[in-house]
């Protein structure tokens, strides 16, 4: 028996009459909330046009009697005929289906490419769910980093590691967001894998250019990382059991659309596995993750995220079984929690107060006998932000101001040594840090006419330091105009400002690795940047292209004197220089969302430069992850209801290496002898071979339909097993004592398989 | 019975796939275990060849030249034989010399590579210029200033057991610090003059300590160490050296103890060690050595 269906239809002439008309509007709940992705069909165009996030809609239909149908998932199905001859608004509220497992976070899965093609915004991708679990990956293990290395204008460092290298910026020049919380270091097991659960995961967006004015802080990118939203209407669990770890979540209602929670846990077991066997490996991470929220009214809601992940490694070996051995103990992590106020004003704006806590930490512990060496840091920050955003009516301008402000702390960072270890290390602190960062931003997004949209903004970002302050006005602005229904042209122009920066090799990162606030000699790192783009979309496939061309230039690039070692190093500063780059490239992008084959195909051309005065003689030298020609297929076949195949083919062109090309011999300090001094070439002057790879996946699922349902996902990364190099070294023969270069990889092919489940 | 029986099979199974899992790990670890053979490198750029200039004043006017070239990564390693390698690289077709406030030398060439000079004045504090023209190599040329000599106030050299495996030497020492900004290096030795003599010619394990005055109040620097790595017995035999040198070389040498170990391949930064040698590499050095030898008791 269908329920009464509170419907409330508003009717006005927005325009004359036109060949076409338009429809705009809004889908949302009985009770207010929008309904994002929502569908509306008219049927006599057979158009179907999906809501943004907002649940708002724009769709262009043959003037006359026209039949809507509006549904969501979860929801009563609407239909209603209209006569329309003009533009219109119009406002649907739907009622949610009586006993429906309601699937409210399919509306998380159900983000794509919509929303960025119908925005200003250039350079933008929009990541899944469906996306991260589907794709075959290292170990098994579903990872959100992984997934975004495969797009255009993004590459990894070191095969399998975490670090994203984004049109030709460093490491840490990407902006991760958990929830609005910064996080600083994104990786767990040494840098292979990222710490993000998948499973709390409902929307990612990735940012590569055209940065709106709310965002700030790095140069090259924004990982805005969403996690699940919106008050569950009962109990669902879900867990994976993978090569690597194993994952909980668990999602409960605890007042009936008022207050819910879910958790989510991530675990590696093979060391519990090994204890059984009597055996010891001393390393395990874990991640923990948690949102409380509660809907204090139709208007108001509060959530309270929490993050928390440690990496631990605890290893003793007594060699002589007299109770002194080696210890090696290594811990770090992150801790990060966020209280968020949204508020659905009655004047039509929203606002949006949110405070944040992250640290990222690290202790090392290494003795023996009497060696030893100890180092900790710490930093913690704590922010504050406030949006205000208003939509029109008719959604054709929108706007939004902010203030944002953080603290970073740093502790000073403690390095002891003792005995053998200090020969080569000396004990050593850098004293503590602080620094104050504010923003302030305002943008206004509007249309000029049916075919022009402009989006214009401005971000005042200073950050104070002891005895400086540094301040910076960063205008964004970008641009749409549309062809025509299914394509637009865009342009976009970036000013960024970076008043962090991590002390880091510019090959890797390392869980050791420091933050470091701007200082009264560090000035901070800018960057101006526009791209221009090409974005086509057909609807009836759900196909999605796009080419885009982007240049950017970057001003006081941190680097380090040659010769700077900077492992453990807290003098770093003296040995700091900056310098400048520059990055310019084309990016394509075909993703298709729908149907049984679904994934993406993605291809960047590219160049990344370097130029540091203490550096390469002050020459101009291609940056370490200068790599030409970067391209991806993603495929997932979906045989049937239960089986699907899924591909990953990756190809890079070889990053570039210094690998010594020579030596020379002078005497050793004692004139007893020589030592042998290595030559290198000039700074990443040599390319290493090129990274391609296939991983290959299938998954097996449980019929649809049952309340518990099950998948396999069995896998190989690197089927053909090819060495994706790292670097080069000198290898000596065995048999001959001949020396050769060579180009060793670092992982091969590696099966996996895991077990998921969800009721 | 038939109930037990059933359990026991259950039981059974659950022991059986239980030794599974040792198994599915096992092969997991084998697998990983297959690393791709490496890939081969085709392009790499060849060294430019250059002079290379070592230097020693034998106190206390002598002075020893030994001319090299550079070579490439592939033609030699630390397993190399020294002797061969310092016949393949060393530069004979050169005429040295070396010009002072009031002199210009020119030296004689020994042998492979080795040029002397004898009754060359080399006065502290004054500046002198080492030319080099090799008719295969071309022409460099690098300046540096004589440093005084500074020895040691005292020095004493004693075992230390650090109650574990090791047995280190402990070096007391102390020295008058002059005026000026001084830069000093302290090296520690054995010396064989039996044992693995070939060894002891390549990459030789010298210890070194870097000392800048800057670091130390008043004129007397004073301080212990223990000089690692190695096993020191009864009977050895220990050099003590201590020399006055300059910025540059101070700079060279801490760039080389910074970088001995590289605790991660390939993410270790490259080093372009400096040298005073124009259009060359290596350095004109012109430092006596305080050489004090020890036999271990």
């Amino acid at each position: 028996m269908r329920r009464f269906l509170p419907v409330c239809l508003i009717f006005a002439a927005l325009s004359g009459f036109a060949q076409k008309i338009t429809l705009k509007g809004h889908v949302g709940h009985v009770e207010g909330e929008a309904l994002p992705a929502a569908h509306v069909i008219v049927l006599e165009d057979s158009a179907v046009h999906i809501c943004d996030a907002k649940g708002n809609f724009v769709c262009r239909a043959t003037p006359g009697k026209l039949t809507l149908r509006i549904s969501f998932t979860g929801y009563e199905t609407y239909q209603t005929t209209i006569e329309a001859l003009r533009d219109t608004a119009l406002i649907f509220l739907l009622s949610p289906k009586i006993g429906t497992l309601d699937e409210v976070i399919v509306t998380g899965q159900r983000f794509s490419q919509q929303e960025i093609f119908e925005s200003t915004r250039t350079s933008s991708t929009v990541i899944t769910t469906n996306e991260i679990n589907a794709i075959p990956v290292l170990g098994g293990e579903a990872d959100l980093i992984k997934a975004i290395q495969l797009l255009p204008g993004t590459l990894q460092g070191i095969e399998g590691s975490t670090d994203l290298f984004v049109r030709g910026g460093a490491a840490d020049q990407n902006l991760v967001l958990l929830d609005q919380i910064p996080i600083y270091n994104t990786s767990h097991l040494f840098g292979f894998l990222s710490v993000f659960n998948p499973d709390m995961i409902e929307k990612v967006e990735s940012i590569n250019g055209g940065f709106p004015a709310d965002y700030g802080g790095r140069l090259s990118s924004v990982l805005d990382i969403q996690t699940r939203s919106g008050i569950a209407k009962e109990t669902r669990v879900s867990g994976n059991i993978g090569s690597i770890a194993t994952r909980l979540f668990i999602e409960q209602p605890l007042v009936k659309d008022k207050v819910g929670f879910w958790i989510a846990g991530r675990r590696t077991y093979v060391d519990q596995v090994m204890k059984l066997f009597n055996e010891s490996l001393p390393y395990f991470f874990y991640d923990f993750n948690g949102k409380l929220t509660f809907r204090a009214s139709a208007r108001d809601y509060l959530t309270f995220s929490y993050y928390s992940g440690d990496d631990f490694l605890d290893y003793f070996r007594d060699r002589n079984n007299d109770g002194d051995g080696i210890t090696t103990r290594f811990a770090s992590g992150n801790d990060s929690q966020s209280l968020s106020w949204k508020r659905d004003g009655q004047d039509g704006w929203t606002s949006e107060l949110t405070a944040t806590r992250t640290s990222y930490h690290y202790n090392v512990d290494n003795s023996f006998e009497e060696n030893a060496l100890f180092a900790r840091s710490v930093i913690e920050d704590y922010g504050v932000k406030a949006l205000f955003t208003r939509d029109s009516l008719w959604g054709d301008s929108r706007s939004r101001i902010g203030l944002d402000w953080v603290r970073h702390q740093v502790s000073p960072v403690v390095v002891n040594t003792a005995g053998f270890v200090a020969e080569f290390l000396e004990s050593s602190a850098s004293g503590g840090r602080e620094a104050d960062q504010f923003a302030a931003h305002a943008q206004h997004e509007w249309s000029m006419g049916p075919r022009w949209r402009i989006n214009a903004g401005i971000r005042g970002s200073m950050a104070m330091v002891s005895n400086r302050n540094y301040s910076f006005a960063e205008p964004r602005l970008s641009l749409r105009y549309a062809l025509d229904e299914d394509a637009s042209l865009k342009f976009s122009y970036s000013r960024m400002v970076q008043y962090m920066h991590r002390v880091s090799s510019s090959a890797a990162s390392m869980p050791t690795d420091i933050w470091y606030p701007v200082t009264e000699e560090i000035a901070p790192q800018t960057s101006h940047q526009v791209a221009a783009a090409w974005q086509r979309r057909i609807p009836s496939m759900q196909m999605y292209l796009s080419a885009e061309v982007y240049y950017k230039q970057l001003r006081n690039l941190i680097g380090y004197e040659e010769g700077t070692n900077l492992f453990f190093n807290t003098d770093f500063e003296s040995r700091l220089v900056q310098g400048k780059g520059n990055a310019y490239g084309l990016e394509l992008l075909l993703k298709k969302e729908a149907g049984a084959l679904t994934g993406w195909i993605s291809y960047t051309l590219s160049w990344s430069n370097r130029q540091f005065d203490g550096i390469n003689n002050g020459r101009w030298f291609y940056s370490r992850y200068d790599r030409r020609h970067n391209g991806a297929i993603v495929a997932q076949y979906a045989l049937n209801t239960r089986w699907t195949f899924s591909l990953v083919w990756e190809f890079i062109s070889g990053s570039r290496f210094t690998p010594v090309i020579g030596q020379y011999a002078v005497f050793a300090p004692t004139t007893t002898g020589v030592d042998l001094i290595p030559v290198y070439s000039a700074i990443n002057g040599v390319r290493l071979a090129n990274t391609h790879r296939l991983d290959l996946g299938i998954k097996y699922k449980s019929k649809p339909g049952r309340r518990y349902q099950w998948q396999w996902f069995v896998g190989i990364y690197n089927a053909y097993n090819r060495a994706n190099p790292v670097g080069i070294n000198i290898h000596e023969d065995e048999t001959d004592g001949s020396l050769r270069y060579q180009q060793p990889g670092l992982f091969g092919l590696i099966p996996f398989i895991s077990y998921g489940f969800k009721f | 019975m038939k109930e037990y029986g059933d359990k026991y099979r259950l039981l059974s199974k659950g022991r059986h796939y239980l030794r599974i899992v040792p198994f599915v790990l096992g092969v997991q670890f084998v697998l990983h275990s297959c690393l791709p053979d490496p890939l081969e490198v085709k392009n790499i750029p060849a060294a430019e060849p250059q002079i290379v200039v070592n230097t020693q004043i034998i106190p206390d006017r002598s002075l020893v030249v030994f001319l090299t070239r550079t070579f490439g990564a592939l033609e030699a390693s630390d397993d190399s034989d020294p002797f061969d390698l310092i016949a393949s690289i060393s530069v004979n077709d050169a005429q040295v010399t070396i010009e002072g406030p009031a002199t210009r030398d020119t030296l004689l060439f020994l042998a492979h590579g080795i040029y002397g000079g004898v009754n060359i004045p080399l006065v502290a504090g004054e500046e002198y210029t080492l030319y080099v023209k090799s008719h295969s190599l071309g022409s460099v040329k690098a300046t540096t200033t004589v440093t005084p000599q500074v020895l040691f106030e005292s020095l004493q050299l004693e075992r230390y057991f650090n109650g574990f495996d090791d047995t280190l030497v402990q070096v007391s020492y102390s020295i008058e610090d002059p005026a000026l900004k001084n830069q000093y290096m302290i090296n520690v030795q054995r010396i064989s003059f039996t044992e693995n003599v070939e060894e002891q010619l390549l990459n030789p394990r010298v210890y070194t300590r870097l000392i800048d005055d800057e670091d130390y109040d008043g004129t007397v620097i004073a301080d212990t160490l223990r000089a690692t790595p190695r096993d020191y017995a009864a009977g050895d035999t220990v050099a003590v050296f201590l020399s006055n040198i300059n910025e540059l070389y101070y700079d060279f040498i801490k760039l080389r103890l910074d970088n001995r170990v590289g605790f991660v391949e390939f993410v270790s930064e490259p080093v372009n060690y400096p040298s005073n040698v124009e259009g060359g590499r290596g350095f004109f050095n012109l430092h006596i050595p305080d050489i004090r030898f020890f036999v271990l008791e």
